[in-house]
């Protein structure tokens, strides 16, 4: 069951960070001044976010191999849970984008510096900083999402608790101790994220 | 192609996604009013009153949804069946479980909304003599609803989301017809992707929804 757990923090980091790296690019497109890039990652987000990441799992594992794309189980979940983080995260850092007052940006252009690498020397880092709260509650979203991964028979702490249970019949133990354990993780990683937060706070 | 077999199977997809709107409005109602209840507890209760939520909410945020359903499913029917000797069906165990989900997500905006509201309102309500009850519905309700909706909207989406959960515990909703009919007639992308637009209509239906309710209780 530990195993379990760890797979399924792997695969929670591991979808994050696409998450992540969508997200970024897709909240600078928002404020972009091309139309057609604003509206596809409107459109990319008002349609994953309403999807359930189940549904996507099940699109990435058992559809998409029809037009030639494989996965493994692993990486299907991955995929899967990372678009949709991806269309979160979109919203997360949008929020944050919009939150940074303009005189910030506005320094930057003014010590001189071209206005990309105001976008990432002086923007980027404060936009980030603003984002971590949210940032956090996504990835104990995400963390809690990865239990769907039993539906594809991944070997995470769900699948490995139902294996347990129906082999053995010890279905109070198998189902408390995994009620326990997703408890603990969730908390803990409270308590870590509480702890970034504090540590990263804008004075 | 894809229509005539789409034809053909509308009374099955049909009867999937009444079950799974049933299923999504049973939990959502059960759950909100349980969320209330437990809301209000935590607001107003005492030191025990206030832990004993809070532990509740903590736990059942912790674990997920499909976590949740399993452990009624399985555990809590295996009791039952132990004590009573008798079982719930599977939808029953659904809803349950979901309503769990959805009902502390409410204590938890609930005892948001109520405790951001000031302490003058509870206190002018008493000033004019109004009971407990009186207060709640007629001055905090108003105002707390307003803060309240936007985030229900949210958690009720994700109810509609976690119907296709059931489908592991072979409830016959909307998911496992889709999966059912697609692997039938070999159309997995065409049935997919209906099934994806079906379920971004709903939840977006939602969404409108939650916006216009906004816009109708913000009339102070």
């Amino acid at each position: 069951m530990l195993i379990g757990l760890g797979l399924g923090l792997h695969i929670a980091l591991s979808s994050l960070a696409i998450g992540l790296v969508i997200g970024l690019f897709a909240a600078f497109a928002t404020v972009s001044r091309r139309l057609w890039l604003r509206t596809l990652v409107r459109v990319y987000v008002a349609f994953l976010r309403n999807q359930p990441p189940l549904l996507l799992i099940f699109f990435v594992f058992f559809v998409l191999p029809r037009i030639g794309i494989r996965f493994g189980r692993e990486e299907s979940v991955i995929a899967a849970l990372g678009l949709y983080a991806g269309a979160q995260i979109t919203e997360v850092f949008r929020a944050a984008l919009t939150n940074i007052p303009k005189g910030i940006s506005e320094a930057g252009l003014a010590i001189g510096l071209t206005p990309s690498r105001t976008n990432v020397f002086v923007i980027l880092p404060v936009m980030f900083r603003n984002a971590v709260p949210a940032l956090g509650n996504t990835f104990i979203s995400i963390f809690k999402d990865t239990s769907l991964a039993a539906g594809i028979a991944v070997t995470e702490l769900t699948w490995q608790s139902r294996k347990i249970s129906t082999d053995s019949f010890a279905v109070l133990e198998s189902w408390i101790a995994a009620c326990l354990l997703y408890v603990a993780a969730c908390l803990l990683i409270a308590q870590f994220l509480l702890f970034i937060e504090r540590h990263l706070r804008i004075p | 192609m894809f229509l005539d077999s789409l034809k053909i199977a509308t009374p099955f997809l049909w009867a999937g996604l009444q079950l799974t709107v049933i299923t999504s409005i049973f939990a959502i109602l059960i759950g909100t009013s349980l969320g209330l209840l437990l809301g209000l507890a935590s607001a107003y209760g005492g030191f025990a009153l206030r832990g004993i939520v809070k532990v509740y909410v903590d736990i059942i945020r912790g674990i997920p949804g499909l976590v949740k359903i399993f452990t009624v499913f399985y555990l809590v029917n295996a009791v039952l069946a132990d004590l009573f000797a008798f079982t719930l069906s599977a939808i029953a165990c659904g809803i349950f479980a979901l309503a769990l989900h959805c009902s502390a997500q409410v204590a938890e905006m609930t005892r948001g909304a109520i405790l951001a509201l000031s302490e003058g309102q509870n206190e002018a309500g008493k000033a004019i003599g109004m009971r407990f009850w009186q207060i709640q519905i007629s001055i905090i309700f108003p105002q707390a609803i307003r803060q309240i909706i936007p985030t229900w909207v949210t958690s009720a989406t994700e109810i509609v989301k976690g119907t296709t959960l059931l489908s592991l515990i072979s409830v016959p909703e909307f998911f496992i017809t889709i999966r059912e009919v697609a692997a039938r007639d070999f159309l997995y992308i065409e049935f997919f992707g209906f099934a994806m637009l079906v379920y971004f209509l709903i939840n977006f239906a939602l969404e409108l929804l939650g916006t216009r309710l906004e816009r109708h209780f913000s009339y102070y």
